[in-house]
């Protein structure tokens, strides 16, 4: 035993060693290029920085978005409709049936002189043997709401018939179907008696019985054929049955051809391209025959063709509800709004649809009764236009209190002095309509400082009125107000750098009515935007002006950053501004709280100014080296940073500065860290 | 004459070791060690009923474990913390710089094994005689095993251990490195082949790799410039790698370890001189089935058998340089793993998996002994240690064939003692040597080898060899240092 229990522990001490993995790390210092730039002002669209051609200045152009309206209200709400139907819109086929009556079932004695010539006394018979009918081809039994049972009698005898009483029952219960008499029948006339079937139920097997029969005796000595007698023609018309086990013919159902209202939101549309939008069908029926329904919208077309469909729904199984849905996407159709016939009647907001369901008869009978139906839903949903031409109707906005950022001035804060500028508030509109815009109030807010400078400008007493464009997508017309120091208080506004727009304002759609006669129009694009330009040459004089920026970080692409001990870049700038700058790096979390600010050296660094001649011309750069580095006790605030606060403070000499295209920032990095090796795991 | 021969001799063995004056020496205990001691002839006992033939009895190591560490430049602390896992710090390594030579070794070797068959007595019987005339499997063991091996250049270390940061504005010639290091498990077969007369033991190997590294570069540079801007990326490599597979995918190999005796008549006297132990240790094939292989500036063939590469490809210095980015681009960011990718592209790393067969690491070796002494005359003490009663001087020649590992020559000085009076020890075995090369350049070590009886467990030994004296009393100067410890008993 004791052997084995030392075996067991040297085995704990085999199996530690074999499953151990040991590591063993140590650390390396890695050295290596990182990236160079060179910024320059070229590099920024020419939109908003163009350098002109006499002295290679810049001269700086800038719109910021202060407001925006669009016409929410042009919009085809859902609508649709539902119809019914249920039996009393059906009907049965109209059919005739013949019955014999010969004259030797009149009297059997004739049957005895059947092909001899005699003398026909008079004769009057009573209460004939019935003879059966068959009406299945009408139906397996009907009650019916209203209808007519033609009951002709022919007379094919040699004499004339005086009276005939005829009885028509069902063969089943005996119920009375039609009783009638009929009289002077001349030889070979034939005469028709109309029998109302409203309320009546008729089955397929029916007794036809001659009451009473009354002939003349014959002028003289006629052939006698057994075989002749009266014909008795059964018709049946106009059935419209309350339930009925028949075989229903193909007819009609549903026929509907009609103008549809559409709600536009208070707007009169003529025409509406969709530009998106769908039209759904429901079907549902519980009738025991096929249906096909023939739907078309004669007032949406796409690409010169009419939206049409031919929906089959199946028959219903006994007790059963069969259904189908359909669903058309209305995208790009051009929907004519002036209603089903427009030379007629030239209406707004209503289109022209037809809606025809047809049963299909199978030749099966089918029961139908006075719970089936057919029901038809269709909706038209989510009907955004593409443009929409009409009379827009008439609308006010007002904006209320609201702030709207103005990132021209975004994370600069300073002594900034402009040598000259030009400011303009424009209204661009690409919305079909007339309109004016009442400015209440315009202030500029700088979040640093909390300074507020209202903006007090005569022009902007006044309306702005805001005239349409033409018809053409992205098409607008500007109206531009100019404000300098003449008519405004905007070079204090401006040299305030503000961040934030505090504005009211009223706006307001066709204040003056349908002038435009329905000639109005809106794109799903269109609207109304007022912007505040600033232009002003790059020229300026400052002592210190801050811009801030804030960069979202990923390391995600740097593999092992865990194991980053400490780091350092060091970067090389060559600054041909005439502006030198000074650095602060500071990281931040994910809810952008400052954790670590990056260790610069040397920690009073400056970027040098370029090296410029009289005139501000830049002639030669300066280069300056410094390095940005994080510690080993700062390494964990690098992992856990999801931003770097970039605080860049621009110093000059107070004099007038003016941009070249020829100035330029080169940057050339590279970076120096320790990294823990580990190997062995 | 035969003084004569004898001083020709240890001239001989003097002159081997100053040729190999700096490499270190393998454990020689291992040879001593593991050399079974086979009883040939049963004790007379007679039972009743006969029981049936039984296995010989075996002395054999129940458990063993092994280090040897060395190189000719890194200290103890060094390799230590290579072997055995740990942080080296910065002082570390920059104390180790001003060592270092334009050609530099080290490298490792632990090993733990464990008998598991028998672990019972077996039952000496009658029959024995007639069972122990055939060779049959006597013990069965596991081991594990980790080894490393790297020759290197001061460069080499200097990028790997430092980095390129500290040497901007030097071109670091890397130059041809190799580094080797395997991992793995093995089960053991004991085989007794009592008709041999030179063959004392056999095993048999089953291994099972569970790591497998091989690092080559030839004629590497790295140029970093003064301030870093560019970097310029030239030579060739190729490593292989079984990173990444699961257990068992690594490999698997067989091996084979023998043990034998030569005896050369001492000239003129007719006697049989001092026999010569010589053997091989794990000499066998390792099958890689999958191994993940980057080189650069090398071919290979089209099909993926093989770990030699066929020949050499044609090579350009790669620069890197500063990436040129505009505002948009370093806004985004994205610059960074252009720039990674690039130069991953240019470098033309060639990736794969191959597969192929290597020699196992195996170890040579022969040992003699040179001379020994019976003293005369014992003292009489009544209890301790006493007097040795036999002297003993052996010389051993070692070789492991891994990257680092050279001849090793090692002359020892044993001495064996019988216990006075009562002592719980019943003999007690003391040697010194001095080992020249095998990883290391030099060291002094001490073997100690008790032996008593433990009840439950028989006549046990308890084996401890320190090897690298000097290395263990001062890590941070003295390089190449290992310890050995092992359990023997009757199996």
């Amino acid at each position: 035993m004791r052997k084995s229990q030392i075996f067991t522990l040297f085995l704990s001490v085999v199996l530690f060693f074999s499953a151990c993995r040991r590591e063993v790390s140590w650390d390396n210092r890695v050295a290596a290029p990182l990236f160079k730039s060179t910024l320059s002002l070229g590099q920024i669209d020419s939109k908003y920085l163009d350098h002109t051609t006499a002295d290679s200045s810049y001269k700086l152009s800038y719109e910021n978005l202060v407001y925006t309206y669009r016409m929410a209200n042009v919009r085809a709400y859902d609508t649709g409709l539902t119809a019914s139907f249920t039996l009393k819109r059906l009907k049965l086929t109209d059919r005739s049936i013949v019955q014999k009556i010969t004259l030797g079932q009149i009297n059997p004695l004739f049957k005895l002189l059947d092909g001899q010539t005699a003398n026909i006394p008079e004769q009057n018979q009573g209460n004939l043997t019935p003879v059966d009918i068959d009406a299945s081809a009408f139906f397996e039994t009907a009650t019916l709401d209203s209808g007519f049972l033609d009951i002709s009698i022919s007379n094919n005898l040699p004499v004339k018939v005086k009276l005939v009483i005829f009885e028509l029952t069902n063969a089943g219960d005996n119920s009375e179907v039609a009783y009638d008499s009929f009289t002077n029948i001349p030889i070979g006339g034939k005469v028709t008696k109309r029998i109302d079937l409203k309320d009546k139920t008729v089955t397929k097997t029916l007794k036809g019985s001659i009451k009473q029969l009354v002939t003349e005796a014959s002028s003289g000595p006629v052939l006698i054929d057994a075989s002749k007698g009266v014909d008795l023609e059964l018709t049946v018309s106009r059935l419209h049955p309350r339930y009925a086990v028949a075989a229903f013919p193909t007819q009609n159902v549903i026929d509907q051809n009609e103008g549809l209202t559409v709600f536009m939101g208070g707007a009169e549309v003529k025409y509406f391209k969709a530009k998106a939008g769908n039209l759904k069908i429901k079907l549902a029926s519980t009738i025991q025959e096929d249906m096909t329904m023939l739907f078309e919208i004669p007032s949406a077309t796409k690409g010169g063709k009419v939206l049409s469909s031919v929906v089959k729904l199946p028959a219903a199984p006994p007790n059963g509800v069969s259904t189908r849905d359909e669903f058309f996407d209305l995208t790009d159709y051009l929907i004519d709004f002036r209603g089903k016939d427009p030379d007629v009647k030239d209406t707004v907001n209503t289109f022209h649809q037809i809606l025809v369901v047809r049963l299909d008869s199978s030749g099966r009978k089918v029961a139908i009764g006075l719970s089936d139906s057919i029901r038809i839903d269709y909706r038209m949903e989510s009907l955004i236009p593409d443009y929409a031409i009409g009379y827009m109707g008439q609308s006010l906005n007002q904006s209320g209190d609201q702030k709207a950022p103005f990132d021209l001035f975004k994370g600069l804060n300073g002594d900034l002095k402009f040598k000259d500028f030009k400011v303009s508030l424009i209204v661009r509109n690409s919305i079909g309509a007339e309109g004016r815009i009442k400015i209440r109030s315009l202030a500029g807010e700088n979040v640093f400082t909390k300074n507020s400078v209202k903006l007090s400008a005569m022009p902007l007493n006044n309306d702005i009125l805001i005239s349409a464009p033409p018809f053409k997508r992205d098409a607008f017309v500007e109206s531009e107000i100019v404000l300098d120091g003449t008519n405004s208080n905007i070079k204090s506004f401006i040299e305030n750098l503000p961040q934030m727009l505090d504005y009211n304002l009223d706006m307001e759609t066709n204040p003056n009515g349908n002038v435009n006669l329905y000639k109005d129009f809106v794109f799903d694009n269109s609207k109304v935007d007022v912007i505040m330009k600033v232009e002003f040459p790059a020229e300026f004089s400052l002592n210190q002006f801050v811009l801030r920026d804030t960069q979202s970080v990923d390391w995600t692409a740097i593999a092992g950053l865990d194991r980053i001990k400490s780091a350092k870049m060091d970067v090389r700038i060559k600054n041909s501004f005439p502006l030198g700058a000074k650095l602060q790096l500071m990281l931040l979390d994910e809810k952008e709280q400052g954790i670590a600010s990056l260790d610069i050296d040397p920690s009073n660094n400056v970027i040098e100014p370029g090296v410029v001649d009289a005139r501000g011309y830049p002639i030669a750069p300066s280069e300056t080296v410094f390095s940005i580095g994080i510690g080993r006790d700062k390494v964990d605030a690098l992992k856990k940073a999801k931003f770097i606060a970039i605080t860049t403070t621009l110093t000059g000499d107070g004099k007038t500065q003016k941009l070249y295209d020829n100035s330029s920032i080169g940057i050339s990095t590279t970076v120096d860290f320790e990294y823990e090796v580990r190997y062995g795991k | 004459m035969a003084n004569r021969i004898l001083r020709y001799k240890l001239l001989l063995c003097f002159f081997l070791m100053l040729v190999n004056l700096a490499k270190a020496s393998e454990d020689t205990a291992q040879v001593m060690g593991s050399l079974p001691i086979i009883e040939s002839k049963p004790v007379g006992v007679v039972l009743s009923p006969p029981l049936p033939p039984a296995k010989p009895t075996i002395y054999e190591d129940l458990f063993r474990y092994q280090l040897v560490t060395g190189s000719n430049v890194l200290p103890f602390s060094f390799m230590g913390k290579m072997a055995f896992g740990g942080y080296i710090t910065p002082a570390a390594t920059e104390s180790i710089e001003s060592h270092l030579k334009t050609q530099n070794r080290a490298g490792y070797m632990q090993s733990v094994g464990l008998v598991f068959y028998p672990l019972m007595h077996r039952f000496n019987a009658e029959q024995y005689k007639a069972a122990g005339k055939k060779a049959e499997i006597v013990s069965i063991g596991i081991r594990n095993i980790q080894m490393a091996g790297l020759t290197f250049s001061g460069d080499a270390f200097r990028l790997v251990f430092r980095g390129n940061g500290y040497y901007k504005g030097k071109t670091l010639d890397v130059g041809s490195n190799n580094f080797f290091a395997l991992g793995m498990n093995t089960v053991d077969f004991g085989v007794s082949v009592p008709k041999s007369k030179r063959i004392e033991k056999l095993y048999f190997s089953i291994a099972q790799v569970t790591q497998y590294n091989l690092l080559k570069t030839q004629d590497m540079s790295l140029y970093t410039s003064p301030i870093a801007d560019s970097v310029v990326i030239n030579g060739r490599f190729y490593s292989q790698s079984t990173a990444g597979l699961g257990f068992g995918q690594k490999g698997l190999g067989v091996m084979i370890t023998m043990d034998r005796t030569m005896r050369l008549s001492s000239s003129g006297s007719g006697r049989l001189a001092k026999p010569i132990y010589y053997g091989v240790r794990d000499l066998g094939l390792l099958f890689l089935p999958t191994l993940s292989v980057d080189s650069r500036g090398y071919s290979w063939d089209e099909n993926t058998g093989g770990l030699k590469p066929a020949g050499e490809s044609p090579i350009k210095s790669v620069t890197v340089t500063q990436a040129v980015v505009s505002a948009r681009d370093l806004q985004l960011g994205n610059w960074f793993t252009t720039q990674r990718d690039t130069l991953n592209s240019r470098l033309r790393v060639n990736s794969q998996k191959r597969s192929g067969t290597i020699i196992s690491p195996f170890t040579l070796y022969a040992q003699k002994e040179l001379f020994s002494i019976r003293p005369k005359e014992q003292t009489d003490t009544k209890k301790g240690l006493g007097q040795a009663f036999y002297q003993v001087m052996d010389l051993n020649f070692t070789y492991l064939n891994i990257p680092g590992y050279v001849l090793s020559t090692t002359l020892s000085w044993g001495s064996y003692y019988r216990p006075k009076g009562e002592q719980k020890w019943t003999s007690f075995y003391s040697e010194y040597y001095l080992g020249l090369g095998g990883f290391d350049t030099w060291n002094l070590g001490y073997k100690g080898l008790l032996r008593s009886n433990i009840i439950g467990m028989g006549q046990t030994s308890f084996m401890l060899d320190l090897r690298g004296l000097e290395a263990w009393l001062f890590p941070k100067r003295q390089h190449g240092a290992g310890i050995s410890f092992g359990v023997r008993c009757k199996l």
